[in-house]
This record gives structure tokens, sequence and C-alpha cells, in this order.
């Protein structure tokens, strides 16, 4: 009862965080905001409508102490006698980079917290989530070049080795994503999934290339693009000097006079993201950094799903035909 | 509403200013952080429905504040139309213009003019003038009554209509005069306005309407302002206060002159023995002075004859000195002589009056002694007692030669008696003193039985005269004399009017004399050393001793001299008193068939000139024909001839006020700005101002507090 009312206590406090990214972000402890994250996810998994739909049961392996008692098995037990931990499909042993944009335009932020805080809660929360299911998980954060590169591990201390990573400060200039798509298809050997977390606010003359680039390498891609609420609808109080946060180029800004020419042109840089993506068969999603993390915790499990429900690899294009690539700026099923 | 410090009312437009900006650009000093630009398009501020004022209210109150303190520091005021008329300031100008000899150099007359023509242009509406020439008088042209009924605008051409083909007189500038009589024509003219206008104010203050303008006086000097320029009289006169002068200068171009002194215009005792000096080596003495700031020294000095003129003779005169130079004998018939070499030729010529020297005879009578010492015609006979215009002969008539012959007025100068005189020596010699003559009467020693008595009573017919013998100890001095007699006043200066340096070893007393006797001296004991007394036409001197070494030292003194002179040359007034000056009449007998004066022609181009006018006006050698032909040479006041400029300061030494014509904008400006002030100061508007502005900030304090808390409220 006590393990219960803990085991609940500790669900609610999870729920209240990985549904509330302020909230969220009042944990200083990036570790700790990742497992808040997970776990709130896990709790939403057994009472979410999407239970048992997009993390497919795979097998039973024996309990052994140290496991998750949420993942026993009780008809299971009622029939054994025995203690039997489900394993889900996504427990398979993946490679998994996260490839991380720690550039100055993370840093813009109209919340409480700004877009790089929350990539990195995203980060180590994809980290946290895909140890547990006993993947490799490698980091590589760029800037206009490659800052940190953690390969892909599954051990003990690795992840503390990744939040050491995630926990450095923002201190790169513009955004280069040539250089660490380019590296990691080099540094890559095995198959893998690629998870870019990125506010893709750049130019996206070779985006497609280097994109291209992994998939022809056969690994799956992911972008989780990170936007600001103010970025996505211009908002700002009136007229006003603007700086580039990355060129430093200052602008008069009239916002009722660019506004619309705003949303006009940051249409058309997202309808050419999602074109590039569609083509290649990228899974694209916009994160918006006033929507909960566990969101993103969904996506990747859809994207297990979806990878586990086709017959095997067969390759790129085949995939991406049969798919037609999907996008999405929410979480969700299909 | 007129402001004091206009200047100050710019800072309202500063109001405008932030105002504008605000509307224009609103510059943001942050700068707002954006992730990229990328998306953004640059735009121009423009103003939009946004882009707008607020708390209009608090705006306006606080432009208002703004604009009333700069109001109040502008010092506004409220003028009336009474007292800008009475901004209005006539005047009452004269103008003296300078006619005399020294104008006719260059172009100083057509200087003058444009001077004049100036100071009539400059006249404003209710303005009056009056115009005075003056050379060696003053002479009014114009007054302000003639003036005021001209036709208006006729006052701008006055000077050309009333000196119109004029040019300046040949005479001398009595300046003094002038000024004196300009000054009293504007103190006349200024107590009758005083008195108008003090009437005005009060029918002003009683009917409350604008009061009179006020009328100042100002005299215009336009003349070259020389140095021979005659101020003398203006000493003691008080110059009245309200009267200032302005000097309008007129200057030569060039300013080198020099002239010439005859001898006949030197004193004649001073000249005498030089002239005869002269005269002995056959050359003619005169002087040439060159003025102080000349530019020249060397100069040519030739006869002017009616056959034409005589060959120069060159001359070296430093400025500022004279030198007494001898050239040749006037050639026969010269008329004048001319010079040559400065730069003015005005005073160039000096004409010469070549009269044939009137002989006259200094006639003694009486006894005398034979010992020098003892005698009274020795130290007579050592006196050449001949000018250039006289011959005069010391003859003697003694008791041998028979009775006195009646004498002739004009050939005998001057009769000296001594000793005793008999009736029938005594009676002729008052016959010659009453028709004019002059008689010296040297009286003997007393102790001669009463003869020097009775010979004094029966020259002078006086019968109360007492003559004695006065006891003197180791000698007489005289000690008081009558300098102003005219025949002691050649030696009134200080050089020479010491006496005392002669004793007198004996004289007589003379008391009881009429009162018709003058003393013209007196010894130190107080008896009379000479007495002056008119006899009919003439007169009678007697001296009460000798000037003989055995009386005194009076013949061996250099006083004799002049003293001799001074008696002879009293017996040539009446011819003295032929000779014409500029100025003079001309005799009322010359333009009869009896009688005409007439100008002779000094050059070969020149022509003889009947005279019909009333005066002399011009240089030259006028003959006055008729019984008798008496020549005459007229020549410019030497003080014409300096004509160094006098100063300004020179003016102020005796007594002027200077004062420089203000222009008739700046004096109207500066009197309305006096008055602005003064009606500023009354009536202190800024302070009403002052608490305008005030209240308009409480009323900002009070609304800008309420308007936030109502903001407050609604948040």
């Amino acid at each position: 009862m006590a393990v219960s009312a803990a085991f609940t206590n500790a669900a609610s406090t999870s729920d209240a965080a990985s549904h509330d990214p302020h909230a969220l972000m009042r944990i200083k402890n990036l570790q700790l905001r990742a497992r808040a994250v997970v776990e709130g996810f896990y709790n939403g998994l057994h009472r979410s409508p999407f239970h048992g739909f997009s993390v497919e049961f795979s097998e039973y392996r024996p309990y052994t102490p140290g496991d998750d008692p949420r993942g026993l098995d009780w008809k299971l037990y009622a029939r054994s006698d025995r203690y039997f931990i489900k394993r889900f499909e996504n427990e398979t042993n993946r490679h998994v980079y996260l490839v991380l944009d720690r550039s100055r335009s993370m840093g813009f932020g109209t919340l409480a917290y700004d877009k790089s805080q929350y990539a990195v809660t995203l980060a180590a929360t994809l980290a946290y989530f895909l140890s547990l299911q006993r993947d490799s998980v490698g980091l590589l954060t760029f800037d206009e070049s490659v800052g940190e590169f953690v390969p892909a591990r599954q051990r003990p201390g690795h992840f503390r080795q990744l939040m050491v990573a995630l926990s450095r400060p923002l201190a790169g200039s513009s955004t280069n994503l040539d250089v660490p798509l380019q590296q990691l298809a080099q540094l890559i050997a095995k198959r893998g999934l690629v998870i870019l977390i990125s506010d893709l606010l750049a130019p996206l003359q070779t985006l497609q290339q280097n994109l291209g680039l992994l998939r022809s390498r056969g690994h799956e891609v992911m972008i989780l693009r990170t936007l600001d609420p103010g970025e996505l609808q211009l908002s700002l109080p009136g007229p006003t000097t603007v700086r580039d946060m990355e060129t430093g180029r200052e602008l008069y800004l009239d916002p009722d006079a660019a506004g619309e020419q705003y949303n006009q042109n940051f249409s058309a840089h997202r309808e050419q993201i999602r074109s590039i993506c569609n083509s290649l068969g990228v899974d694209l999603y916009e994160l918006p950094t006033d929507q909960p993390l566990a969101d993103a915790l969904l996506h990747v499990v859809s994207n297990q799903k979806q990878r586990s429900g086709r017959a095997g690899r067969r390759g790129m294009l085949a995939r991406g035909a049969n798919r037609g690539g999907r996008t999405g700026s929410q979480g969700g099923g299909p | 509403m007129s402001l004091l410090a206009p200047l100050y009312v710019l800072g309202a437009l500063a109001v405008a200013l932030p105002v504008l900006f605000h509307l224009i650009r609103r510059q943001v000093k942050d700068r707002t952080p954006i992730s990229t630009i990328m998306f953004l398009p640059t735009s121009q501020p423009r103003l939009t429905r946004r882009s707008r004022l607020e708390n209009l209210p608090l705006l306006l109150l606080r432009a208002l504040a703004l604009i009333l303190l700069a109001l109040a520091f502008s010092r506004p005021f409220l003028r009336s139309t009474s007292t800008a008329e009475a901004d209005a300031v006539n005047r009452r100008v004269i103008a003296l213009v300078d006619t005399s000899a020294s104008m006719r150099r260059g172009d100083l007359w057509d200087q003058a003019l444009t001077q004049l023509a100036n100071v009539t242009e400059n006249l404003r509406p209710g303005d009056s003038i009056a115009v005075v020439s003056f050379d060696a008088e003053p002479r009014l042209r114009i007054g302000f009554e003639a003036a005021n009924e001209l036709p208006p605008g006729s006052l701008r051409d006055l000077g050309q209509r009333l000196f119109a083909g004029e040019q300046p007189s040949w005479y001398a500038t009595d300046l003094a005069a002038a000024l004196r009589f300009a000054a009293e024509l504007a103190t006349a003219q200024d107590s009758g306005s005083t008195a108008e206008s003090t009437a005005a104010l009060a029918a002003a203050d009683e009917e409350l309407v604008a009061p009179a303008a006020k009328v100042e006086s100002q005299l215009v000097l336009i003349s070259d302002l020389q140095s021979g320029a005659s101020l003398d009289s203006l000493q003691g006169f008080a110059w009245p206060q309200q009267v200032p002068v302005e000097i309008r200068r007129v200057v030569p171009s060039r300013r080198s002159n020099a002239w010439i002194t005859l001898p006949n215009e030197q004193p004649a005792s001073a000249a005498a023995g030089e002239a005869a000096a002269a005269s002995a080596a056959r050359t003619f003495r005169l002087r040439v002075s060159n003025a102080a700031d000349s530019l020249h020294s060397q100069f040519r000095l030739n006869w002017l004859t009616p056959t034409g003129a005589s060959i120069p003779e060159t001359v070296q005169v430093p400025p500022g000195q004279s030198r007494v130079v001898h050239v040749a004998q006037p050639p026969q018939g010269a008329l004048a002589i001319a010079l040559s070499g400065d730069d003015h030729d005005f005073d160039n010529v000096r004409y010469y009056a070549q009269d044939p020297p009137l002989e006259q005879t200094l006639l003694f009578v009486g006894d005398d002694a034979d010992e020098p010492r003892e005698s009274l015609l020795y130290y007579l006979q050592r006196i050449s007692l001949s000018t250039p215009a006289r011959e005069v002969a010391v003859q003697r008539h003694t008791a041998e030669d028979g009775p006195l012959a009646e004498f002739h007025q004009e050939r005998i100068g001057l009769v000296v008696a001594a000793g005793k005189l008999d009736a029938q020596a005594a009676e002729p010699l008052r016959r010659f003193v009453r028709g004019g003559g002059r008689l010296v009467y040297v009286l003997p020693p007393a102790g001669d039985n009463g003869l020097a008595e009775s010979s004094l009573r029966l020259l002078s017919g006086d019968e109360e005269l007492q003559v004695g013998e006065a006891s003197v100890g180791d000698y007489a001095m005289l000690s008081r004399i009558d300098f102003t007699d005219p025949l002691f006043l050649p030696l009134s200066d200080p050089k020479f009017n010491d006496f005392s340096k002669i004793r007198f070893w004996a004289h007589r007393t003379v008391e009881a004399a009429p009162q018709q006797w003058k003393t013209l001296a007196s010894f130190d004991n107080g008896w009379p050393a000479i007495l002056e007394r008119e006899a009919g036409e003439g007169q009678i001197w007697v001296f009460t001793a000798g000037w003989q070494p055995v009386e005194s030292q009076l013949a061996l003194s250099t006083k004799f001299i002049p003293l001799m002179f001074g008696l002879f040359d009293s017996a040539r007034a009446d011819v003295a008193a032929t000779k014409l000056r500029l100025g003079d009449p001309v005799p009322a007998a010359a333009g009869t068939a009896s009688q005409s004066m007439v100008r002779l022609a000094e050059t070969t181009s020149g022509h003889e000139q009947v005279i019909e006018a009333e005066r002399i006006e011009r240089p030259g050698v006028y003959q006055l024909r008729g019984e008798r032909v008496t020549t005459s040479a007229v020549n410019l006041a030497e003080s014409e001839s300096r004509t160094e400029p006098l100063g300004d300061d020179e003016l102020e030494r005796m007594g002027v006020i200077l004062g420089t014509t203000v222009p008739d904008e700046v004096a109207a400006q500066t009197q309305r700005q006096l008055r602005d002030v003064e009606l500023e100061s009354q009536q202190r508007l800024w302070q009403w101002l002052l608490i305008g502005v005030l209240g308009l900030l409480a009323l900002e304090t009070w609304l800008g507090g309420w308007l936030g808390r109502r903001r407050r409220a609604t948040a």
C-alpha cells in the first residue's frame, strides 16, 4: 500500500510535469526532468487511450530485482504465480543518435524558458526513455560546427555522460546543418535512428542533400522541430528594433506592417521543410515549446510501431513511397 | 503685445520637437532579440493608428506651460498708441557753413555743399532747419520760419538754392562769433518751444490726448576748422547745455600751404631798421611762412606787374617755420609778389602798394645844449624814423631862425619843443596842435624863474598848471604806466614792459592839472612823468624829465626808440586811416564823377576794374582817384593762411559741447527701447505668466496622478 501510495504520488507529480512544460522547467536537475517526463509518459500509457496501441507487446521476460514493477504482468502472475515483465516492442537494441542544435537561435524564447532549455530537456528525455528500452543512445551537438559527440552506447554511466554533455551552456553562434549531418553520416557505421532536434532556422539549400545522405546509409531520420510560440506567430508589442541572435544584425520592425510578410515567409519555409522530409521519408514533428514533452515520446513510439509493422527493411524509397512521408506538428497516432 | 526680449520666444518652439520626433520615429532604445530575421522584411517607420500620441491632455498641458514660460522670459508688454506717438523727437538743426577764404582750397567748397545737402536730406518730418554762413561775421541765410514755409520736399536741395553760384569769400574766419550767433539762435528758439511744449503737455494732461513730441536743437558745423580761425571771444561764453555741436569737417586732399608777409604788415618799429638795411642793400625784405603740416619746403617768389612777372627766386622754408628772405627790389610798377610751390594758391599773392615815401619832418623847437649828454636833439637825430612809406627828416628851429611859420600838418609829423617858450613862439605851436598836430614838450628845469611853468601854460592854455622841480634823492624810476594808452600799448608785452631799469636823476613836478590832462606814466615818488592832453584836433605830450643822460637814462634805454616811434606814428593815424582793408566800405565819394575806386590789374591777363560794390570784397591793389590818388594794397588776413586743422578738443576747451548726430533710425529706436523698458517694468506681465505656468504644472501633476490611478484600477 505504501509502495502503491508512493507510486501514486510520484506518478501524479510526473504527470503534472510531463503535461506542463512550465512546471517541468522548474525542475532544475536535467536528469530529474527527463525522468519526470518519461514516468509521466508511462503513467499515461496506462490510462491513455493509446495504451497498448502505440506500444506493442513483444514478449515476457522474467522479473529481476531492479526492474520497474509497473512492467509486471499481473494476469500472468495470476496464472503462473511468477513475476514476468512485459517486454514491449520498442525494447529493442537500436542505435539512436540525438542531433541537438545548440546554436544561438535556440536561445530565443518568449516563455519562461527558451528553446534550448526545452530542446535539452527533450534530448535528455529521449535519452532516458531510449536507455530504458535498452537502446544505445548517442549525442551530437552542433551550431556552426560540431560541438559534443558522444557515441551510442548502452552501458552503466553512459546516460550520465549524456547528461553532462547536454548540461553544457549554449555557446554557439550561427546554425550550420550541413556539418553535423555529414559528419554523423561518416561516424555512424551501424544503421540506426537519427533524431534531429533543431529549430531549422537556417537556409535549406543543402538540407535535402544531407538528409538524403543519411537515408541512403539506411538510417531513419526523425526531425523534432522545436519552435517558440513567438516564432510561430510574430508577436511584438509594437514597433521595435530587433536583433538577430545569431548574426547580430539589427532591424527596425513595425509588427503591423511586417506580421503578414513574416507569416508568409515562415509558412513557405515550413512547407519547404515538409516537402524535403516527405520526399526523403523523414518524419517531421513540430514541437512548440509550450507543448508537453511527452508528445515527443509518443512520436518516437509511433515511429517504432510503424517501423515494426513493415515487412522488414525494404529500403528507404519503398518505405517512403508506401507511407508518403508523415509529418505532424502534434503528438498523435496514425 | 510687444516683446522686450523676443528671442526667448524661440524656446517655445522646442515644445514641438519632442512631439515631432515622437511621431516621426519611435526609436526604441532597447533591442529585442529574435531567433532569426530571415522571415522579416525591412520596414520604414510610419504613423499608424497605433503610433499615436498618448495622454494628449497631459501633453497639451505641458506644452502650454512651456510656451507660457518662454513667453514670460521674453518680457511682454502692451504698448499704447499714445506712447508710440510720444517717441517722436523733432529736431531744430542749425547748419553753420564756413565761407571764409580758406574754403577756397581744393574742393572744400564742394565738400561743404555736399555736407549741407546731407544734413537737409536727413531731415525728418517735424524737423526744422536754419542755415547760417560765416566768415569774418555770421550771416543768417534762412531762418526756421522761412524754411518751414518752403514747399514740402524742397528742403533737400536747400543748400544748392541758397549758395547757387557762390564761392567762398576772401574774409578771415571768426569761428567764435559764428558759434555764439548760432547758439543764441538755438536757445532763443528753444526757450520759445519749451514754453509751447509745456503748454501742450498741460493741455494733454487735461484732455487726455497724446503729448507733443519733444524738440531738440543741434548745431552742425561745416568747416575746415583751420587753426587761424578766431576762437578768442568764446572764452567766457557759457555754452548752452542743450545745444550740442556736430562737426562736419571738410578736409583737402593736399595740405601743403605757404604764404608771404610783407614789411608794411609787420610792426614798423621792428621792421624799420631791417627795412632800411634791406633798402641799402637794394633787396626787398619779406617773410615766408610754411604750414606745420606742409609737405613742401621749397618755394619760388616772383613779382607780378601788369607787363609781366619777374624771374622767380627760390627760397627754402621748412614746415612749421617762417623765414625772412631778401628778394630783389620790386620792379617798376610791381603790384604783388607771388609764391608758388605749395598746394593751395588762394593766399599766394601778396599785394604791394608802392606809394612814394611821404616826406615828413620831425621839428625840434627850442633851446638845446651842444653837449650830447645834455642835448635832447642829439638823440632824436640818432633815431631813424624813416620807413618805406615815409622819409622823416629831423629839423631844428631856433630863435635865430626867426618866428615859426605856419606848419603844414601833413609835412610836420611831430614837433618836439624844449626849453622856454615865449608867447611868440608858443602861439604857432598852439595853432599847430589845435589844427591836428602832435607836440611833445620837454619841461626845462623849473629853476629858471618859472619859465617852465609859463611855457607850459602858454602851450596848453591851462593857467592852473604849476610846475616845480622835484627833489630826487639818488634817482627816480617809472612806477606806474598806462599800458592801455596807444603810446605804451606796443610795450605792454611782459617782455617789454619793464621800465624799472630807467633812472631819472631830475624831473619837474606838475600839479593842479585840469581833468583834460591824462597821466600816462608816473614816477615812484608819485609825480607824473608823461602827461597827455588833447587840444583841439591835436595832442600835447609833456615830459617832466628830459631823455638826455644828464637827466635820465631814457635815451639810452631800449624803450626810447619805440616811444618815439609811438609818438610819431600816432601822428600818422589819419594817414593810416586812408589805408583800406578787406570788408572796408568803399569811400562814399567813390563812384562819382570826381572820384572813383579802381582795382588795378597785377598781371598781364588782368584789367582794371572799377569798383561799384559797397565794400572791398577781394584782395588787390586799389586806387582811390580824385584830387589825390591814394593807392592801397588790400591783402588776405594772415590768419587765413594758417591752414593746419584745429582739433575738436580746441572747441571743447572753449566750452563748446560736441555731439554726434545720431542717425534718425538709431535715435528713434533708442528712444523706443528706453520707453519699452519702462513700460515693461511697470506692467510686469511676466509675473502673471509665471503664475499661469505654476497653475498649469499643478493641473498637469493632478491630471497625471489621476490618469495613473485610473490606469492601475483598470489593470
